[in-house]
C-alpha cells in the first residue's frame, strides 16, 4: 500500500477536516487554507549580501524558486536535511496543493472516461494541474524532476489519443518514478498508453512475415529516452528493438474507439515476433513473448551510454549548460553504482561545489520564469486563462512541444519571449491575471518594509536572493518616482521591474 | 537574401473549389450542379465568370484576383486536399494544421515545427491574427495571437509605457554580473526593445496602406503588410478565415465570402507594392464539397478543393491541376472530387523553394515530396 494517496481520497478526507471545512468545492482558497499552505508565516530574514544567497540558489534550481519564508526554513533545518526530505516526496504532506487542484479534476480520470469530454478541456486541466503543482506543491524536487522527465519522455497532447491518456501517463508513469529508479520509469513509460499512441507503438505489429514493425518508438527509445543519438546503436539495433516491442498494443489495436473499452495496454501474442533478437550485442532468446520488452529495456537502461547521458542531462538541468565534466563524472558514477537511482544522482549533483558555484549560469525557460515569479511573490496561482495566454505566447505550455525531443533546455530558442515575460511580471504585480493573484504590499510588510516609504528595490532579496545593485535600484527608483497614473499601481510596477530584470531571467 | 514571409490563410469550413474555380465546360459538372453550377462566360457579359485557362473559370466574385492572375503573381492549385476521408471539419483541419496524413499522424503544428527547425527566435517571427493561436503554430518558439498590432507592446496598469521601456532599457544596459547567461538575456532584450519602438511607429502611421475591405481578413492582412514593411522579423503569419461551410443557400452565402477574400488579397498585393516578392501567401482549405448539390441549394462535405498561391516565387497565371475529372467513375466514392495533389506538397514546395528548407523530415515527417510546380525560387 503506497503512502501516496490519490487526490480524490485526500478530498474525501479533507471534507472531514474542520480546518478546511470552509473550502467550497471549487471556490477561492480560504485564508485558513492559505495559512496552512504557507507553513511559516513568520517574519522574513532577507539575504543581505551582494552575491546570491546559497540557499536561495539551491531553491532556484532544486525547486522552482523560493516562496517567501522558504529560505528561512531551509536555513533552519539545514540544506542536507532539506534535500533528504525532498527525496522522499511521499512523506511530505501536500494536502494544501491537492486541494487547489479542484479545477483540474479530470487529471484523475481514466482514458475511457475522458472520451466524452472536449479535448481542450482535458488538455487545460492537465496543464493547469502542472502549473498549480509547480507553484504550490511542497514536493519541490519532485515537481522539478517531473518537469524534467516530462520533457525527456515528451508527449504532445495534440496527437490523437494522447490527451485522454497523458493524465494517466503523468500520474502512473512519470510522477511515481520521477525520483525513483530510471529503469522503473522507463518501463512505466514504455507501456504507457500515451506513449504507445504518441510514438505509434500501438500499431507496431510483427505477427506475420508481411508485417513491418513500426520503428518509431524503438528509435526514440534509443535516440531520446536512453543511449542518445551518438550512443553507439545501429539501425539494426533499432529494428531488433522494434521486433521486441511487437504485440504490445492498446486493446484491439487500431483506433481511438478502443479507449472506450478500457484503454488497457495488452500484449497480443499473435502480433508478436517471437524469434531471437540481438540488441546492442545482447541476445534475447526466442520465445520470450511479452518478456522481450523487459529484456530490451534492461539492456538499454543499463548501457554505459545511457548512464552517462541521463547523468549529463540531469547536470545540465541542475547545474549549467554545458555542465562541468567533473560533476557529470560524479553523477554518472552515482547513477551507475546505484542501479540508476535518480534521487541519489540528484543528491550527488546538489552537494557538489560546482553546483554551489553555478548561480546565474542558467537562463530560466518561460515556464520556470512564470512559476518562479509566482513563487517569489507568494502568489496564489489558479491556472487562469490569462496565465495560459502568457505561456502560449512564450511557446511553453506544458505538454505542447511538437516533437518527441521535448522543450529545448538551451536558452537561445527562448530569447524571443522577453516581451511577454515583462508583461507577465507587470500583470502579476498589478492584479491582471484573473484569479491568479499576489499582494506585493503585504509581502513588503512581511519583510519588515513599509511599502509606501521603502524603495520597491528593497524587495530584491526576496526575488533575486541578494540586494539590488546600484544600477537596478536606480532604474526601479526612477520608475517609482515618475508621476503618471495611480501611485499604488506604479509602486507595484516598479517592483515588477525586478522580475523583468535580467537577473530574474537567470538562476 | 532579403527577409521573406509566409502568410497562410486557412479558409475554414471547406471552400467549394467547384464554385471558386469551376470547370465550366464540363457537362458532368453542370449535370451535378443544376442550381449552383457556374455558367461558362458569355461573350460580352462581364458579370459572370472569367476564364483562367481553357478549362477553368473564376467565380465572378473573385474577379479582383484576375489582374493578379494575369500578371503572373497568382496561381490556383486544383484537386488539392488531404487523405483524411472522415469529412469532419475538425479532423481534416486538425490534420492540415498538424501537417499530417492518415498514415502519419502528428502532434504539433507544421508551422511550429518549421520555425523550431529554422531556429526562429525573434519575438515577432510568428504571428496569428485572432483570439487564439491556430494549431498550425502549436509548438512554435515564440508565437503570439493578436487581435491587432496594439497588442504587441508593453502593457501597464499605469499607462506609463514609456517609463517602463526606459527602465527596461537601463536594466538591460547595465554591465550585470558579466556571466554569459545574463549577457545573452541583455542582448535579446535590447533587440526586443528596438522592435517595440518600430511597432510603435507602425501604430502611429497606420492607415497608410491600401484599400482593404473593412473585414477581419482585411485588418489582418493590412497589419501583416505593415509588419513586413517595418522589417520586424516576421517569418510566418497565420490567419483564420471562416464561414465557408455552405450547406444551404450557397449562391447567397458564398459570394460575399469570395468578394472579401479576393478584395483583401488584391489590396494586400497592392499595399505590399515593391515588397510583394518577399511575401508568399497560401490560401488553403480543409476539404472541398460534394460534386452534386443538395436539396437546399447548398453543398455537403466533399474531398478535393482548390488552393490559391500569391506573391513571391509563385509561378502564376496558371491553374495547376492533375484534374481527376467528374465522371461518376472518376469520383471518390462516386461522390467527390478525387484528391490528386497532397496539400503537404504545396506547403513543402513553398518552404523548400522560398525558405531554403532542405529536408522535409523535420517539418513533414513521412512525406516523400512530389513537385507541384507552382512555387519557384525566384
Amino acid at each position: 500500500m503506497t503512502r501516496r494517496s490519490s487526490r480524490r481520497e485526500v478530498l474525501r478526507a479533507g471534507a472531514a477536516l474542520a480546518a478546511l471545512a470552509a473550502l467550497p468545492a471549487c471556490g477561492p482558497i480560504g485564508a485558513g487554507v492559505a495559512r496552512f499552505v504557507e507553513g511559516a508565516g513568520g517574519p522574513l530574514d532577507l539575504p543581505r549580501g551582494d552575491a546570491v544567497d546559497p540557499v536561495f540558489h539551491l531553491l532556484s534550481r532544486a525547486s522552482y524558486g523560493p516562496r517567501p519564508g522558504d529560505v528561512e526554513i531551509v536555513r533552519k533545518m539545514g540544506r542536507d536535511a532539506w534535500i533528504e526530505e525532498q527525496l522522499a516526496p511521499g512523506d511530505i504532506d501536500d494536502t494544501a496543493c491537492d486541494l487547489r487542484l479542484c479545477d483540474c479534476e479530470l487529471i484523475e480520470d481514466m482514458p475511457q472516461d475522458l472520451m466524452s469530454v472536449p479535448e481542450h478541456v482535458v488538455d487545460r486541466h492537465l496543464a493547469r494541474a502542472a502549473l498549480i503543482r509547480a507553484v504550490h506543491s511542497r514536493r519541490r524536487v519532485l515537481e522539478v524532476m517531473t518537469g524534467f522527465w516530462t520533457d525527456h519522455f515528451s508527449i504532445d497532447t495534440g496527437k490523437k489519443g494522447c490527451v485522454q491518456t497523458k493524465p494517466m501517463d503523468d500520474r502512473a508513469a512519470i510522477r511515481p518514478h520521477a525520483l525513483g529508479k530510471f529503469r522503473d520509469l522507463l518501463g512505466a513509460s514504455a507501456l504507457s498508453p500515451a506513449m504507445l499512441f504518441y510514438l505509434d507503438g500501438a500499431s507496431n505489429v510483427g505477427g506475420s512475415a508481411s508485417d513491418r514493425p513500426n520503428e518509431n518508438y524503438a528509435r526514440e527509445l534509443m535516440e531520446l529516452h536512453t543511449l542518445g543519438v551518438r550512443g553507439g546503436y545501429t539501425q539494426h539495433d533499432v529494428e531488433e528493438a522494434a521486433r521486441c516491442l511487437t504485440g504490445w498494443t492498446i486493446e484491439d489495436r487500431g483506433g481511438l474507439a478502443h479507449l472506450l473499452t478500457g484503454g488497457d495496454v495488452v500484449f497480443r501474442e499473435d502480433l508478436h515476433d517471437d524469434g531471437e533478437k540481438t540488441v546492442l550485442g545482447v541476445t534475447i532468446p526466442a520465445r520470450g513473448g511479452g518478456a522481450d520488452v523487459e529484456r530490451l529495456l534492461d539492456v538499454v537502461a543499463s548501457h554505459p551510454a545511457t548512464q552517462h547521458r541521463i547523468a549529463w542531462k540531469l547536470c545540465r538541468r541542475l547545474v549549467a549548460d554545458p555542465p562541468p565534466d567533473s560533476v557529470v563524472a560524479l553523477a554518472t558514477m552515482e547513477f551507475a553504482t546505484t542501479g540508476g537511482d535518480i534521487g541519489a544522482t540528484v543528491r550527488q549533483i546538489l552537494v557538489t561545489p560546482e553546483f554551489e558555484a553555478s548561480a546565474g549560469m542558467k537562463v530560466k525557460r518561460p515556464f520556470e520564469f512564470v512559476v518562479s515569479a509566482l513563487r517569489v511573490t507568494g502568489a496564489e496561482c489558479r491556472g487562469t486563462d490569462r496565465d495560459f495566454d502568457f505561456l502560449t505566447r512564450m511557446g511553453h505550455v506544458p505538454f505542447h512541444y511538437p516533437t518527441p525531443d521535448g522543450y529545448p533546455e538551451e536558452p537561445e530558442p527562448w530569447m524571443g519571449t522577453l516581451l511577454w515575460r515583462w508583461n507577465f511580471a507587470l500583470a502579476l504585480a498589478t492584479g491582471r491575471l484573473g484569479d491568479t493573484k499576489t499582494d506585493l504590499d503585504a509581502l513588503a510588510r512581511r519583510a519588515g518594509l513599509d511599502p509606501r516609504r521603502n524603495s520597491p528595490a528593497d524587495l530584491a532579496p526576496l526575488f533575486l536572493g541578494r540586494a539590488a545593485t546600484p544600477a537596478e535600484r536606480a532604474a526601479v527608483d526612477a520608475y517609482a518616482t515618475r508621476t503618471v497614473g495611480d501611485a499604488a499601481a506604479r509602486r507595484r510596477e516598479a517592483a515588477a521591474l525586478l522580475l523583468a530584470s535580467p537577473a530574474f531571467q537567470v538562476s | 537574401m532579403e527577409p521573406r514571409t509566409l502568410v497562410v490563410v486557412f479558409l475554414r469550413g471547406a471552400l467549394d473549389g467547384l464554385s471558386a474555380v469551376p470547370p465550366v465546360f464540363d457537362d458532368d459538372y453542370h449535370r451535378n450542379r443544376p442550381g449552383l453550377g457556374i455558367d461558362r462566360p458569355k461573350p460580352g457579359d462581364r458579370s459572370g465568370a472569367s476564364m483562367l485557362d481553357d478549362r477553368f473559370g473564376l467565380h465572378a466574385d473573385l474577379a479582383a484576383l484576375l489582374p493578379l492572375y494575369r500578371d503572373g503573381r497568382l496561381a490556383v492549385v486544383h484537386a488539392i486536399g488531404s487523405d483524411d476521408d472522415t469529412l469532419s471539419h475538425f479532423e481534416a483541419q486538425d490534420q492540415m494544421d498538424h501537417g499530417a496524413s492518415r498514415t502519419q499522424p502528428l502532434a504539433g503544428g507544421w508551422l511550429g515545427r518549421w520555425l523550431r527547425t529554422r531556429g526562429e527566435n525573434d519575438p515577432l517571427a510568428a504571428i496569428a491574427f485572432g483570439s487564439s493561436l491556430p494549431e498550425s503554430l502549436r509548438g512554435a518558439p515564440a508565437a503570439c495571437a493578436v487581435e491587432s498590432l496594439d497588442d504587441i507592446g508593453v502593457s501597464t496598469a499605469t499607462g506609463d509605457t514609456d517609463g517602463v521601456q526606459t527602465a527596461l532599457a537601463s536594466l538591460h544596459d547595465a554591465p550585470g554580473d558579466g556571466k554569459p547567461a545574463t549577457a545573452l538575456v541583455c542582448g535579446a532584450a535590447r533587440n526586443s526593445l528596438k522592435l517595440l519602438s518600430r511597432v510603435a511607429e507602425l501604430r502611429a502611421d497606420k492607415g497608410t496602406g491600401g484599400s482593404y475591405p473593412k473585414t477581419d481578413l482585411g485588418r489582418a492582412l493590412s497589419q501583416v503588410a505593415l509588419l513586413v514593411g517595418k522589417d520586424v522579423g516576421l517569418r510566418a503569419a497565420a490567419i483564420d478565415h471562416g464561414g465557408f461551410d455552405t450547406h444551404f443557400g450557397q449562391s447567397v452565402a458564398l459570394p460575399p465570402l469570395l468578394t472579401d477574400l479576393a478584395g483583401c488579397l488584391a489590396a494586400f498585393d497592392a499595399d505590399l507594392g515593391p515588397l510583394r516578392d518577399r511575401v508568399t501567401t497560401l490560401c488553403i482549405t480543409e476539404f472541398g464539397r460534394r460534386v452534386e448539390e443538395n436539396s437546399s441549394l447548398g453543398t455537403d462535405h466533399g474531398r478535393a478543393s482548390c488552393a490559391f498561391a500569391l506573391g513571391g516565387g509563385v509561378k502564376g497565371g496558371r491553374v495547376v491541376a492533375k484534374w481527376p475529372g467528374l465522371r461518376l467513375e472518376d469520383l471518390d466514392k462516386k461522390k467527390d472530387v478525387r484528391v490528386t495533389t497532397d496539400y503537404r506538397d504545396l506547403l513543402w514546395e513553398t518552404l523548400a523553394a522560398r525558405f531554403g528548407q532542405r529536408d522535409p523530415g523535420p517539418v513533414f515527417p513521412g512525406l516523400a515530396p512530389s513537385p507541384v510546380g507552382v512555387i519557384g525560387t525566384e
